[in-house]
């Protein structure tokens, strides 16, 4: 990966930290000698990811759960910001995929993904996009998925809420974009992360198949691969790049 | 809700940096801008139950004239 011009007081938020694309971007943030505070629910994968970083010292985590509790996102961020500093971006990976046919669909299930998934998006950039949390420069990097345009079958409750990130991204670009904070998006295609292969596994067999046949490198988009987009998207070099929503599937979406 | 209090939020979430008194001059507000606008409507309906049309904020021009929109809830 090149290396990009990160400032030496930037200070990066990832959620979903723990796991595929979040992971991937943690490492990948952490090795440009950026300073990340990742989060996630579970305290042993945060602690086994920290190490896995190659400037351990750079990292940090803060244990959340996002699925609940949104009005907890203000004073989270008020912590982060009085141990840490002012934040200058800010990466919400954190995302549920629970399989389930539209017959099986309850409310409560549509409340918990739509707050990991989307509302707490919102919530942290709320509290990012305000003076007293905000470097000067803030940069907002949502992980979408082509599902929010192609769909999925018993992918419905995460299908809109990636399609509501890509609105946030639309809105927000220009309701605060005066206001130095870019926002963009990515929506992979299928990628080769243990949601992917747990929706499989639960509705469709041959959905890991069917994405490699229809991708140019008739292979699975790798974690790192999407995280280094969002890395670009982080970094000054992408500056002109504002309310984004890029795809990166290897042509999945052509076929 | 006490006018000086209402006040306090428009600068908590208007964001403005500078002091601010009743007799300032909104365009000399930095902060001040169209979205500010919008945001003082919602709080002014939100917090006070009041929905003011944007063109009657649209004639105020100093913090008063803006707090005097909501004279009929002050406490």
């Amino acid at each position: 990966m090149p290396k990009y011009d990160f400032a030496p007081q930037d200070l990066i938020l990832v959620t979903g930290a723990s796991s595929g694309i979040g992971k991937a971007t943690v490492i990948g943030l952490n090795a440009q000698g950026v300073k990340v505070i990742g989060i996630a629910r579970r305290e042993e994968n945060l602690i086994a990811l920290k190490a896995e970083c190659a400037y351990p010292d750079n990292f940090d985590y803060y244990v959340a759960d996002l699925s609940d509790n949104l009005t907890s996102i203000k004073s989270m961020i008020a912590d982060i910001v009085a141990k840490h500093g002012k934040i200058s971006g800010f990466v919400h990976s954190a995302g549920a995929l629970n399989p389930q046919p539209l017959a099986m669909i309850e409310d409560q299930d549509l409340i918990k993904d739509f707050n990991t998934n989307l509302f707490s998006a919102l919530f942290i950039t709320k509290a990012l996009a305000s003076k007293k949390n905000k470097q000067e420069k803030l940069n907002v990097v949502y992980v979408s998925s082509i599902t929010a345009m192609i769909g999925n079958p018993g992918a419905v409750i995460y299908g809109m809420t990636k399609a509501g990130l890509n609105s946030l991204v639309s809105s927000l670009a220009q309701e605060i974009g005066s206001k130095d904070v870019r926002v963009n998006a990515v929506m992979p295609g299928g990628c080769d992360t243990d949601m992917a292969h747990a929706y499989n596994n639960v509705v469709s067999y041959d959905y890991l198949e069917k994405v490699k046949a229809k991708n140019i490198f008739h292979d699975l988009l790798k974690p790192e691969n999407v995280a280094d987009l969002i890395i670009f998207l982080l970094a000054p070099q992408s500056q002109w790049v504002q309310g984004q929503c890029i795809v990166i599937d290897g042509g999945e979406t052509l076929s | 809700m006490k006018r000086s209090e209402f006040l306090e939020n428009i600068i908590e979430v208007v964001e403005i940096e500078n002091e601010v008194t009743e007799s300032t001059v909104l365009a000399d507000i930095k902060e001040w801008d169209s979205l500010a606008a919008v945001t003082t409507l919602a709080l002014f309906n939100k917090k006070l139950g009041l929905k003011i049309p944007a063109s009657e904020l649209a004639k105020c021009t100093t913090v008063a004239d803006l707090l005097d929109l909501g004279n009929s809830q002050y406490a």
